[in-house]
């Protein structure tokens, strides 16, 4: 896999992408690209094709759109010292969420499809192999805040926009996959939330739902908009949804359980196996 | 004695290769993927896709190569086991082969290290002998924090052979050993014919909070990095997602010169679909609260936090970037939830 390296024209070959795209979707789409991006790649940045990637690279991080799908993200290289990991902008969640909602959607995130923020928080920690359980309090590295998208409130499963600053006001990291969602889908969406308001309709649909997976109908659902994810590289899916997530009888993984508006079983294309099995070995 | 031992072994090593990066080292590429859906205990969906989407996006660009894969019934107990260790063990073939970078599996897990008794400090928690115990944050009364007890009980990945019956292969306590070579050095009898410097096990409960010793250690044999899924709160646990796996390989595909374990922790923020954790958030591919992370063991805290916090994708395929030994635990998580403000530990 080759990799080009290119020192000029950055900004042409990130701004091909477009940003906000003016559309008739129901649902707006906005790429985040390196020029409404304030993540610091730091000094010698230059352009990295590889495949379908376009990096800008410097000796602080890279800025990485996948030109399929229009996602991007940001990291930073590997500290040279454990010592150099980022400081926390704030001990406050709320103060940064505040930071990063009036970035991002300064940066073109559509406001009207942002319903709230909530975090994520990294932590780091260590002690010696001796004792037998850990017992040293784990310190904050870093908040970072998404926001979380809805079309006429209907939650959407699969975008995302989040950021993390350090307490130099510097980003961390940030990645954003916001793309158009079809009016008829989220037409779809509005719909089927509103014919299971209806306790009536909603218990016929749940019958239908038992019947297709009987674990399914005591799990709390509700309505959402649901697409394939940010690296998929094959059509683009996006579908509404009666979605619920069914716990383990056994005490194993909790399954996501949608079904379409006919209470029948949905599974997107990114949730199939693609890969071919190796010859078994004797053990 | 064993312990003893390998850290000795380790200390002379360690007083040998000062510096992480050694020149000796040989190039480990391969990444292996398991995983395993069809269930007789509890059919899952999206396992295979999971591995399938990590692998393809890792190889998306170039630096690594395939190992094998399995899935389902071609998915045995013994490949995780170790070859020297257990009569019947296979991972040299599977799981751990020499010249494999990465190993990860999906599938289930056992959740039977969470416990219903309510506490209000970890002092409160009946005693279990040969475990460690931890109450854990599970909701507030008014302003008083009330837990739940649990306990280092072993951690399992649990696989389904012959489609009828499933089996646990227990990381914590049987004769697993993860990533031994000749960068690494013969660990617990394990010889030199591992290879994996990430382990990434995707399963139900992977590991209790805190309890981060007595349910990994074992599994540590020159394997830099092992990563996995940690439920904060009893009855919340992994969800069944198929975009965890490439969330991580997006890490490596946007900056090959990032970080591998902060790579995990931070690949919870681009994983979607899951449940809503007590305290806010989640979500991120867990059902409740929980948290993707990142365990490196080293001979001493330089090289462990190293390990765990500085370690990049092209380093990860040095032999000579190797654990050498026990001594220190370095630890990354990232919560889908704000467990600074809400930590999930009541002492």
């Amino acid at each position: 896999m080759k990799t080009e390296i290119k020192t000029f024209g950055l900004m042409l070959l990130f701004g091909s992408l477009a940003g906000t795209s003016p559309s008739n979707a129901g649902g707006i789409q906005y790429e985040h690209l390196a020029d409404k991006s304030q993540f610091n790649v730091g000094a010698g940045g230059h352009l990295e094709v590889q495949g379908p990637y376009q990096r800008l690279r410097g000796d602080r991080g890279a800025f990485m759109v996948d030109t399929v799908t229009g996602a991007t993200l940001a990291t930073l290289n590997a500290p040279p010292s454990p010592d150099l990991l980022p400081e926390p902008l704030t001990q406050d969640p709320d103060e940064h969420s505040g930071i990063v909602r009036e970035y991002l959607i300064r940066a073109g995130v559509p406001a009207a499809e942002v319903s709230g923020t909530h975090v994520t928080t990294t932590m780091k920690g260590g002690g010696s192999t001796q004792s037998a359980a850990m017992s040293s309090p784990s310190k904050l590295l870093w908040y970072t805040t998404h926001l979380e998208r809805s079309i006429q409130g209907i939650p959407v499963e699969g975008s995302f926009a989040f950021a993390a600053f350090d307490s130099n006001g510097e980003v961390i990291t940030e990645g954003v996959y916001w793309p158009a969602i079809p009016d008829s889908v989220v037409d779809e969406a509005v719909q089927l939330k509103q014919r299971l308001d209806s306790p009536s309709e909603k218990a016929a649909f749940l019958r239908s739902v038992e019947a297709a997976r009987a674990d399914a109908k005591d799990a709390a659902g509700e309505v959402k908009i649901v697409h394939t994810s940010a690296g998929h590289h094959g059509q683009f899916e996006v579908k509404a949804v009666y979605s619920t997530v069914v716990k383990s009888r056994t005490g194993g993984k909790a399954s996501l359980v949608r079904f379409d508006s006919e209470a029948k079983g949905v599974a997107m294309a990114d949730e199939k196996a693609t890969g071919v099995d190796s010859p078994r070995k004797e053990k | 004695m064993e312990l003893l031992r390998r850290g000795t072994r380790g200390l002379i090593a360690a007083a040998l290769c000062l510096c992480p990066l050694s020149a000796w080292a040989d190039a480990e590429t391969g990444i292996t993927i398991e995983a395993v859906d069809a269930y007789s205990c509890g059919a899952l969906s999206n396992n295979i896709a999971n591995v399938d989407n990590f692998r393809s996006r890792m190889l998306s660009i170039g630096g690594y190569n395939a190992g094998v894969r399995y899935t389902n019934g071609l998915v045995w107990p013994t490949d995780f086991t170790d070859v020297d260790v257990a009569s019947d063990g296979g991972d040299t073939w599977n799981f751990d082969r020499p010249g494999d970078a990465i190993a990860y599996f999906s599938g289930h897990g056992t959740c039977d290290d969470q416990t219903n008794t309510v506490c209000f400090s970890t002092a409160e928690c009946p005693d279990i002998a040969g475990t460690d115990k931890r109450c854990l944050l599970d909701h507030y009364i008014w302003w008083f924090p009330e837990g739940r007890c649990v306990y280092s009980r072993p951690r399992s990945i649990v696989v389904d052979r012959t489609g009828t019956s499933c089996q646990s292969v227990n990381y914590s306590t049987d004769a697993v050993r993860w990533g031994e070579d000749p960068g690494s050095g013969d660990w617990a009898g394990a010889a030199l014919n591992g290879g994996v410097n990430l382990a990434v096990i995707d399963n139900s409960c992977g590991i209790t909070p805190d309890l981060y010793v007595p349910e990994t250690l074992n599994a540590f044999a020159g394997v830099s990095t092992i990563a996995l899924i940690m439920p904060t709160r009893v009855g919340d646990d992994t969800a069944d997602v198929a975009n965890r796996g490439r969330a991580l390989a997006d890490r490596y595909v946007a900056n090959p010169w990032s970080a591998v374990g902060p790579s995990w922790t931070d690949a919870i923020n681009s994983v979607t679909g899951g449940g809503n954790c007590f305290f806010g958030g989640g979500g991120h591919g867990i059902d409740g609260c929980g948290a993707h992370i990142a365990l490196s063991v080293e001979v001493n805290e330089a090289r462990a936090e190293w390990a765990n916090g500085t370690e990049n994708w092209i380093q990860l395929r040095d032999d000579g970037n190797d654990s050498i030994g026990w001594g220190w635990m370095a630890w990354i998580y990232t919560c889908n939830y704000d467990c600074n403000t809400y930590p999930f530990i009541l002492w």
